[in-house]
């Protein structure tokens, strides 16, 4: 799609903070108008990387529920966590990444609240892999003004 | 709403006769209300005089869901003490005057107060604004809470269960708005809860909210009001400590907490102030409570939004800037503590 989103953004911002805001400085609807000019520039961010930042989530959670399939064999989570391990993503759409993502982290919650309850080595090898992979989401997830 | 407010506040102040409600605007004043500032022009005695007021409305949807009259009593209770605060002068709970239940304050004339965000706003006025910060938050967690009406409004916890009670309500808000699941925050609050902190020395009223942002200062540096009490109740008094030092507010460097002077120094200033032993490990766990709250505020907001009851973009904003923050906060204070080996 041309011209590029971010371009497109980027003059709404310019436009809406040099040209429009000025008319409303000091005015309640002035700091409303900047606030839009930020909300725009995020959007411009996050339209470049969304698809980016939840394929990588959605993948990596599946790896991390297959290799726990590996040990965690006889467990009413294991039939969930083999069935989620082995899809993949058939779309890029925002709606069908956020859809499975919910899924996916939903079962990280519960995989992680019993994870915790176990004392067995590859447990604890599995711990860490939870909290490597929520570090990295967490990082993904920042945008440039953080 | 001029003619409403006039004669509202007539109804209300019968030995004056109001002239006129004069330069009403709206005001940017904290995310849980509608925040109005106008001038009231009367005359007393036969004489024209005029005062400044704020009005602040309930709205259809908030950030943070509160009651005025929680509010309304906090900035009460410290009204005439060492912690400055503008005068409450009327509660309204009855719809029909404004649509929505508000109260008015008077307004504090020819001050500012700095964005939480961006560069540190103080300058050369730092370290003098950055002593009365700490000093008035040392003093809130001294006031007697009993010598107040806090008591009537909000619910006095057990020592032992301040913690317990904040975080029961930030995780229901959490339950109640979530629009995604957070397997971070999640494993946090678990956290949270197999390491609770000691109970405090006293019962302290919080503020809630203290931070860079909510306070009003003048040209010469001097603090002249104490705001945004929507999240006051009664607690920990090192749960205050743990938000005003978040790294959020903190300019990117979190040794000097929102900007002012170093945490250590401030910490000493508090210790003074308070009267109150500073405790590192119970203020360890405030301060990652206290990343969930903001968490839980940011979710709240997304919903607020995603809703369409309120559609102030601030939300939008604060829903995905600060959520994305406070979680690679949170992510580093649970590995400080260890929780991710």
């Amino acid at each position: 799609m041309k011209p590029d989103v971010g371009h497109a953004l980027f003059t709404s911002i310019q436009t809406l903070t040099t040209e429009t805001a000025p008319y409303f400085e000091g005015d309640y609807h002035g700091g409303t108008v900047s606030s839009i000019a930020v909300l725009m520039a995020l959007l411009g961010e996050e339209y470049d990387r969304a698809a980016d930042v939840r394929l990588k989530s959605n993948n990596e959670i599946r790896e991390l529920f297959a290799k726990t399939c590996i040990h965690l064999t006889d467990h009413e989570l294991t039939p969930q966590l083999r069935s989620c391990s082995e899809q993949a993503e058939d779309s890029l759409r925002i709606s069908e990444l956020d859809r499975n993502g919910t899924v996916l982290k939903n079962l990280l919650i519960e995989l992680h609240e019993l994870i915790e309850t176990l004392s067995e080595n590859w447990a604890a090898d599995i711990n860490r892999d939870i909290w490597a992979l929520l570090g990295r989401d967490a990082r993904r997830a920042l945008f440039d003004a953080d | 709403m001029e003619n409403r407010l006039k004669a509202y506040l007539q109804e209300q102040i019968t030995d004056i006769e109001i002239k006129e409600i004069r330069d009403l605007r709206r005001i940017h004043g904290g995310a849980s209300r509608e925040t109005y500032r106008f001038e009231m022009v009367y005359l007393d005695s036969g004489i024209e005089q005029k005062r400044g007021l704020i009005v602040r409305r309930d709205p259809v949807g908030s950030l943070i869901d509160t009651d005025r009259a929680l509010e309304f009593v906090a900035y009460q209770s410290f009204y005439d003490t060492k912690v400055p605060v503008p005068m409450a002068l009327i509660l309204e709970e009855d719809e029909k005057w404004l649509d929505r239940p508000f109260f008015i304050m008077e307004e504090i004339a020819d001050c500012e107060s700095a964005s939480p965000f961006g560069e540190p706003p103080y300058a050369k006025s730092a370290k003098q604004i950055g002593e009365q910060f700490w000093s008035i938050l040392g003093q809130i967690a001294a006031r007697d809470v009993d010598a107040t009406d806090m008591p009537s409004v909000v619910d006095v916890p057990q020592l032992e269960n301040c913690w317990s009670r904040e975080l029961n309500y930030w995780e229901g808000v959490i339950n109640d708005d979530e629009l995604e699941p957070h397997p971070l925050l999640r494993a946090a609050i678990r956290y949270l809860r197999r390491n609770p902190p000691a109970p405090p020395e006293k019962l302290s009223i919080v503020h809630g909210d203290f931070r860079t942002g909510n306070f009003l200062y003048d040209d010469r540096g001097n603090i002249k009001a104490i705001l945004d009490w929507e999240m006051a109740h009664i607690g920990d008094p090192h749960e205050d400590l743990g938000w005003a030092m978040n790294e959020l507010w903190s300019y990117k460097n979190p040794q000097v907490p929102c900007g002012l002077i170093d945490s250590e120094l401030a910490i000493s200033i508090w210790e003074q102030s308070s009267g109150i032993s500073f405790n590192e490990e119970t203020f360890r766990w405030w301060k990652l409570f206290n990343t969930v709250k903001g968490l839980s505020i940011w979710i709240s907001s997304a919903k607020e939004y995603q809703d369409g009851k309120n559609q102030d973009p601030i939300l939008a904003l604060s829903s995905w800037i600060c959520t994305s923050s406070h979680t690679e906060i949170l992510f580093r204070q649970l590995e400080e503590a260890g929780a991710t080996r």
